[in-house]
């Protein structure tokens, strides 16, 4: 059988065609209010910030600053062990 | 920290549901109770009627919730604990420290998220009722 021989510069090109662009966004959607305080028990905030799995989004997807993010991590690890978040979401 | 040695906390109680719609007032009370025998001072305490959790806790689907702000010594804060892992009413317990958050900022109930109905699960009772018949 003949090996299917594909050079290096198609492999670049089916890389780049795969490859969708998500946008990253440049900020978070919590209001100036929330970056001074996010309350645990706000959970219509912080399910902008999960998955449909339950996952914490990663400062990528969720825009925010490295103390908003520090922020809302704790913030849903507060509110999943009181049972208004879940921890796995199917 | 407050002249008195005492910080301010909030608490929020999961409650076992049965007992708690049962006794709306004894939950709250039970709360308390539980606060006061250790020396703390309840400034404002409030109870949030059933609803479902996000996981079983304790094998139940729904739990209801005090939230409490009270005034209490740190060193008596295990104690309180203690008191709370003791008690079987009360499935899950948590203490914050607010000292310095105006009570207003935290000391509410927010609305809950207007969910849209899954999608899988009409299917499914569907396709369950002719098996069972």
């Amino acid at each position: 059988m003949a090996a299917i021989r594909t050079s290096k510069t198609d492999l670049k090109k089916k890389k780049k065609k795969k490859r969708a662009r998500i946008p990253t966004p440049t900020q978070s959607k919590l209001t100036k209010e929330q970056r001074e305080f996010l309350d645990y028990k706000d959970i219509e905030t912080l399910s902008k910030f999960i998955t449909s799995a339950g996952k914490i989004l990663p400062r990528k997807r969720s825009g925010a600053s490295h103390a908003e993010q520090q922020q809302i991590r704790d913030a849903i690890k507060y509110a999943r062990f009181m049972g208004l978040l879940p921890y796995v979401a199917r | 920290m407050a002249e008195d040695g005492k910080r301010l906390y909030e608490g929020l109680f999961l409650l076992d549901p049965g007992f708690a719609n049962k006794d709306p007032e004894g939950a709250v009370a039970l709360c308390r109770h539980v606060l006061e025998k250790h020396g703390a001072t309840v400034i404002r305490s409030e109870i949030w009627g059933e609803q479902k959790l996000a996981y079983e806790v304790r094998k139940n689907k729904r739990g209801a919730y005090v939230l409490t702000a009270f005034r209490a010594e740190t060193m008596k804060m295990g104690e309180v604990e203690l008191e709370c892992r003791l008690t079987e009413r009360i499935m899950r317990y948590l203490f914050l420290n607010r000292e310095g958050v105006p009570i207003e900022k935290w000391f509410k109930r927010y609305e809950a998220p207007v969910r849209p109905p899954r999608r899988e699960e009409e299917p499914a009772e569907a396709a369950g009722e002719p098996a069972a018949v």
